[in-house]
């Protein structure tokens, strides 16, 4: 959506009172309420509002009920959703949105594995490491509302690219790349260590794996580099 | 006009038969095809990474099919040497300094029983260059993208018929020439010692930054240096008495920001003779002398 993200949303901004019982029917000194700030703590919601105003949403916010959430739902479901806290906390505040389709923003703070990440995306669902830029949160946002899911990248906990840099190779894939760096050909280094070529390879390639490389030359160097390899 | 296109043409494929004389086709088994160049009539080149850790190879000529041994495998070079008598006289003129970016260049080789060519351009020529692999090269040659795998390994011959260098496929898709001078540099010395002396120190390292004050002291370039994280037991590093800990700064007076300048530091030093190793340690700089040997466990 290129056309619709180069665009900051140029919404109104509203007073957004602490308890959102209180707001619910909407005065003529609350215009329009483009985002629903929904929070498992004071503390959390404090820093969601933060973000939203600054992002320049008209906002209304909500306290550790999913219940009032799902009240103040119904009526519009076009609505923003801005939730944070860590997944745990958070969790009761999407299932609600998740049901009545709203575009939801979810700012979470933590680390978030690979198995909870899966059932967490859907369609117009942006997750986003706890306070991101105004610009990123303009972008998630917008990109939401269109029904794009955003997953910012730094929630993976035990994602590919942590585990490339920081998995250690083990003691026999460090023999297999330090032997073939020195030339020794696949036959060679299993005659060496006394394990079949098959083995060689399969060790070779679990180095690679763990290495992020394609070839031979570069899983020398990269072994290196990290301080696998002597020199 | 049209004798002139012949002439032209013919010159060309003159060209391309006389290359053909001087490299090979090779497979590693498996269908899995690529070339060669004949250096001499013993000796053969290829690619190092093509090889894919084979231990030999069947070489094929015009005539022939014959086993190559291979003698040496640099892959940060990426350049492969084999022995073979394929008969073949060898190139007799090789230079890279008559290329130039945008030149006409000949990639001979050889497929399934056919000789292979394509002509290609240089896109660019640069001074010597170190790989991301570590390895230093004469010359930089870029050709034109999208080599056949085929002829991989195969001479890259300027519009003289001399060879200038092997064509490579590198990293991203480039096409690299790996210059002659480069070659004959590893061939030499494996001709001399029979294989390829691996210089060992026996340090593992890892990167770091030195902050500004630190730079001042040391009087280095640059805010990058490596620090020793690791010292093998019985390793040339363990015998100078180096320790976990020390930056090293210098080998034989070439400074050291990173492990790859340690690694091309040490092919360029004696084996089996002291050289100057200078160390930070403890606040303080200090000079000591390793005996660098070649890695064992071939």
């Amino acid at each position: 959506m290129p056309g619709r993200s180069s665009a900051p949303p140029s919404l109104s901004v509203s007073a957004a009172a602490g308890d959102a019982l209180v707001n619910d029917a909407p005065g003529p000194h609350i215009p329009t309420v483009n985002a629903i700030v929904a929070a498992s703590s004071d503390a959390v919601r404090q820093q969601l509002m933060g973000l939203t105003h600054r992002a320049n949403l008209g906002v209304r916010s909500i306290a550790e009920d999913p219940l009032a959430l799902a009240t103040l739902l119904q009526p519009r479901r076009s609505a923003w959703v801005v939730t944070g806290g860590t997944l745990t906390l958070a969790r009761p505040f999407l299932s609600t949105a998740r049901t009545a389709r709203a575009a939801v923003v979810a700012v979470l703070s933590g680390r978030i594995d690979s198995e909870e990440r899966s059932g967490l995306s859907y369609r117009g669902l942006a997750v986003l490491r706890a306070v991101p830029p105004t610009g990123t949160f303009h972008a998630a946002a917008v990109a939401s509302r269109a029904g794009l899911s955003v997953w910012d990248p730094g929630l993976d906990s035990a994602g590919a690219a942590a585990e490339s840099i920081e998995t250690p190779l083990s003691p026999r894939e460090r023999t297999v790349v330090e032997l073939t760096g020195a030339g020794l050909s696949t036959k060679a280094v299993a005659r060496q260590l006394g394990i079949s070529p098959n083995t060689v390879k399969f060790h070779l390639q679990a180095a690679f794996a763990k290495l992020g490389v394609a070839s031979r030359a570069e899983a020398v160097m990269a072994a290196i580099r990290r301080g696998e390899l002597a020199v | 006009m049209k004798s002139a296109l012949i002439e032209w043409a013919a010159a060309r494929r003159q060209l391309a038969e006389q290359a053909g004389l001087g490299v090979v086709g090779m497979d590693r088994g498996r269908g899995v095809r690529f070339s060669g160049i004949v250096w001499d009539p013993q000796t053969l080149v290829t690619a190092a990474e093509v090889l894919h850790g084979a231990d030999s190879v069947t070489v094929h000529t015009a005539h022939d099919a014959i086993p190559a041994r291979i003698l040496a495998c640099d892959l940060s070079l990426d350049i492969a040497v084999l022995q073979a008598r394929t008969g073949a006289p060898g190139l007799s003129a090789t230079t890279s300094l008559s290329l130039a970016a945008g030149d006409d260049v000949l990639v001979a080789g050889r497929g399934h029983s056919a000789a292979a060519a394509r002509w290609t351009h240089v896109e660019q020529v640069g001074p010597a260059w170190r790989s991301r692999s570590g390895g230093q090269l004469d010359r930089l040659i870029r050709l034109s993208p999208g080599l056949d795998p085929t002829l991989e390994g195969g001479g890259t011959f300027d519009l003289e018929g001399r060879l200038c260098a092997m064509a490579v496929r590198g990293s991203r898709h480039l096409t690299l020439g790996i210059p002659c001078e480069t070659i004959e540099r590893v061939v030499s010395v494996v001709l001399q010692h029979g294989h390829l002396p691996q210089p060992y120190l026996g340090v593992r390292l890892q990167a770091v930054r030195l902050d500004e004050a630190l730079q001042l002291q040391l009087a280095l370039h640059g805010a990058e240096a490596v620090i020793v994280v690791g010292v093998e037991p019985g390793s040339p590093a363990a015998a100078a008495g180096l320790l976990f800990g020390d930056l090293i700064l210098s080998v034989a007076g070439q400074a050291i920001e990173n492990a790859i300048d340690l690694k091309l530091a040490l092919t360029r030093v004696p084996l089996g003779s002291p050289v100057g190793v200078e160390v930070y340690r403890a606040g303080a700089k200090l000079g000591t002398a390793v005996v660098v040997r070649e890695r064992s466990g071939r």
